[in-house]
């Protein structure tokens, strides 16, 4: 049962709390940051849990594994701060830490995953724009906004 | 792990939210604070969701740098030593200057029952009247609320057919009180034909949503929303008080639409959109006074929801939570001159209680009166600039670790019951409050529940001058180089004092900037990177630039919650003795020699 996050663009007013819950839950270096688009659009950034993870393929100590759910995680005591990871990542969401000598990783908040809640980012969401949904409702909810890419990005219209 | 429920003190929404703490006694105290959740079960306005500055609470409620003892000339003491010295200062000064010489400054962070001790204390123990809340951005509005009712306004015509939902949000809502989107977003798209009206002058975060952006120039909010009334009025021939229709009839569209800068024909399709609507929803928030004549505003619209014949909802969103509450506590025990007198230097002494003052507009003159003030004393959550200024800082005790009453919303109380403990060393306004009197030899008995004036009067006085005065200040604005108006970041909003402490907001936003638009930067031949030298009348200060695309024309803006942007905002109190805020002429020029 893959459960992944989801973010309809539609919805985001870009108001930055699923990164600062994320911040202030991992001693506030978080594993979501938002991008901007020429001042069209501004997107929340965090991993898509590939299904073929080039993170995992690269990582020379085999740090980062994919779970029973598919969630692609890193485990902290095997990461040598390498980057290779980092570098790998063709959306550029992994962030490497600026104090500590290991490159983070978001596990969709596994903590809170165990008791049956959402990831930090979705409960947080203040729009309704994150959303923790299985895989297959969303591909089926979605179709419209998944169809041809992973995002459907609202650009700013020209006023 | 034990569960606390409270709600965030932070802004009027009050999400309530789950403290989860160690299993250690006394809980929630200092670093057994573990984590702050999102309390989905508790029947929430705004769907359970916590903006990025909610999600802060427990960074704020154990911050290592939160004010942890009482300080005297900025020397660690004790509470006892506190008191005694603010007691006897206050003491020399009223033997020296009269009783009239010390005014209280009440802030948003008291209780509606510390509120009402506080004017006790001024009364029974100081026998001063000089106490008075300081929040220029809201008290405008709740002027307009007490002495303007349009419950006896009927709407015009029969209820629209259909399930047609439009949201009119006047300001910028989604970043003010982002957890807003919940309840406008599904509504703007779940029906066909669902619409959300903006009103503002740049393209902010809620605009990007607008199905119909009435992009006024920077002050001209009210006068759109005039222009909706008007159009409105004209369309239904609806009965408004006689005050609103002669004061209507008198203003004429070219005017509206110069001072507005939105054309009569966008005006009279949003108000026809409005019109025939099954519900609408007009939001109104006036943070950092982006709305010039804030109050003119809030009845235009709160006239034009009335009017309008489907299901309807006026919710104005105040910036700080208990302003409101406290408001209506003094507006009980007596009007007060407390600013005139503080903007006047006439006050020799300030008990300043839950406030910044430098956080709260504007910081130049208040920074020069604090300057020639004999004495200070504040209480305080972090060190800032006030606590830097005041002679006694008393460690402040946050609305989630005090118990009481506070009104976020007009017709809505809030009862604090389940709250934390205050952090060590930290007390309450009602106990300083209580400890001061009885060493200056008096006894404050509990408060018990506060007389409140909530009840609304048609009046509808000085209507006509304040449109008077708010057209001249239009005229001013005209006629400007440029014009400068607040730029807000969702994660500093409703108290910047607090939120620029926050290491996730140090991130975000770490300095101040000044946002151009591409045509005030081409004309001032200026890019992003450069530093710019802005000067308005009250201050100089030189800032970086970035250039954007969501501002239009001569227009500047700056991020205003940091104090060094403030000074570049004048004094200026109206007729009654309140603040006047709104965007002010600014003078704009490339640093040289970078």
């Amino acid at each position: 049962m893959e459960k992944r996050v989801y973010i309809n663009m539609n919805l985001c007013t870009s108001c930055r709390s699923c990164a600062a819950a994320c911040a202030i839950a991992h001693q506030g270096q978080g594993h979501l940051k938002h991008g901007s688009i020429q001042e069209r659009a501004t997107v929340p950034l965090h991993c898509r849990h590939c299904a073929e993870p080039l993170c995992l393929n690269v990582c020379p100590q085999e740090a980062i594994k994919k779970d029973d759910n598919g969630t692609v995680i890193r485990m902290r005591n095997l990461c040598i701060g390498c980057k290779s990871c980092i570098q790998s990542c063709p959306f550029g969401v992994m962030l490497p830490y600026s104090t500590w000598h290991t490159s983070p990783k978001c596990d969709l908040c596994a903590d809170r995953l165990a008791e049956g809640k959402e990831p930090r980012c979705v409960a947080t969401c203040t729009s309704g724009a994150l959303v923790f949904e299985e895989l297959a409702t969303i591909e089926k909810k979605y179709k419209r906004t998944v169809e041809g890419g992973r995002y459907y990005v609202r650009f700013m219209p020209n006023r | 792990m034990k569960e606390l429920k409270v709600n965030c003190s932070f802004c009027s929404l009050a999400c309530p939210l789950i403290l989860r703490g160690g299993e250690r006694e006394p809980i929630f105290t200092g670093q057994s604070l573990l984590a702050v959740d999102w309390d989905k079960g508790k029947d929430s306005k705004y769907g359970g969701s916590v903006c990025a500055r909610g999600n802060a609470v427990g960074e704020f409620l154990t911050h290592p740098r939160r004010v942890n003892y009482p300080f005297i000339l900025g020397e660690r003491t004790n509470i006892t030593a506190a008191v005694r010295e603010t007691a006897k200062n206050l003491a020399e000064i009223r033997k020296e200057f009269g009783n009239d010489s010390i005014g209280v400054l009440l802030g948003e962070n008291l209780t509606n029952e510390e509120a009402a001790l506080a004017a006790l204390f001024a009364r029974d123990v100081l026998r001063t009247s000089n106490v008075a809340l300081f929040a220029p951005d809201d008290t405008p509005l709740f002027r307009a609320w007490l002495t303007r009712d349009f419950s006896k306004v009927k709407p015009a015509g029969a209820k629209p057919v259909g399930d047609r939902v439009v949201s009119l949000i006047v300001g910028d809502s989604f970043t003010e009180h982002p957890c807003t989107a919940k309840t406008v977003l599904p509504a703007k798209y779940g029906t066909r034909g669902s619409e959300v009206i903006v009103v503002s002058p740049e393209v902010s975060h809620t605009a990007w949503f607008a199905n119909r952006h009435l992009r006024c120039r920077p002050g001209g909010e009210t006068a759109v929303l005039a222009g909706l009334l008007k159009a409105a009025s004209d369309k239904t021939g609806s009965p408004l008080t006689s005050e609103l229709k002669a004061m209507l009839s008198a203003m004429d569209w070219s005017a509206l639409e110069r001072l507005g800068g939105v054309s009569k024909d966008a005006i009279a399709a949003a108000a026809g959109s409005m019109l025939g609507a099954a519900k609408v929803t007009t939001y109104i928030s006036n943070i950092f006074g982006r709305i010039a004549a804030s109050a003119l505003a809030f009845s235009f619209a709160e006239a034009l929801t009335s009017l309008c014949p489907g299901e309807r909802a006026f919710v104005p969103q105040f910036v700080q939570q208990n302003t409101w509450g406290i408001y209506s506590v003094l507006a009980a025990a007596g009007e007060s001159d407390c600013l005139k007198k503080l903007a006047g230097n006439e006050l020799k002494a300030i008990i300043a209680l839950g406030l910044d003052l430098f956080s709260v507009y504007p910081a130049a003159p208040i920074e020069k009166a604090m300057r020639e003030k004999r004495f200070t004393v504040t209480t305080q959550f972090f060190w800032n600039q006030t606590a830097e200024r005041a002679n006694v800082v008393i460690p402040a005790a946050s609305l989630m670790e005090k118990r009481g009453t506070v009104s976020p919303a007009f017709g809505e109380d809030l009862v604090r019951e389940e709250v934390m403990p205050p952090i060590a060393g930290a007390v309450t306004a009602g106990a300083f409050l209580s400890l001061l009197a009885k060493e200056m030899g008096a006894e404050l008995g509990p408060a018990g529940k506060p007389a409140r004036r909530t009840e609304r009067t048609a009046s509808f006085a000085g209507m006509h001058a304040e449109w008077s005065d708010y057209t001249a200040s239009m005229k001013e604005l005209e006629t400007a180089p440029a014009v400068l108006i607040p730029w807000s970041e969702a994660v500093h909003v409703a108290d910047g004092s607090l939120s620029r402490n926050f290491y996730w907001s140090e991130i975000t936003c770490p300095d101040a900037v000044l946002m151009v638009s591409e045509e005030l930067a081409a004309r001032l031949r200026i890019k992003r990177g450069d530093r710019a030298e802005v000067s308005t009348e009250a201050a100089d200060i030189v800032l970086p630039v970035e250039v954007t695309k969501k501002l239009s024309g001569a227009v500047a803006a700056a991020t205003i919650h940091f104090p060094a942007v403030r000074k570049l905002f004048p004094l200026k109190l109206d007729a009654g003795g309140e603040i006047v805020l709104g965007p002010v002429p600014v003078r704009l020029s490339r640093q040289s020699g970078k």
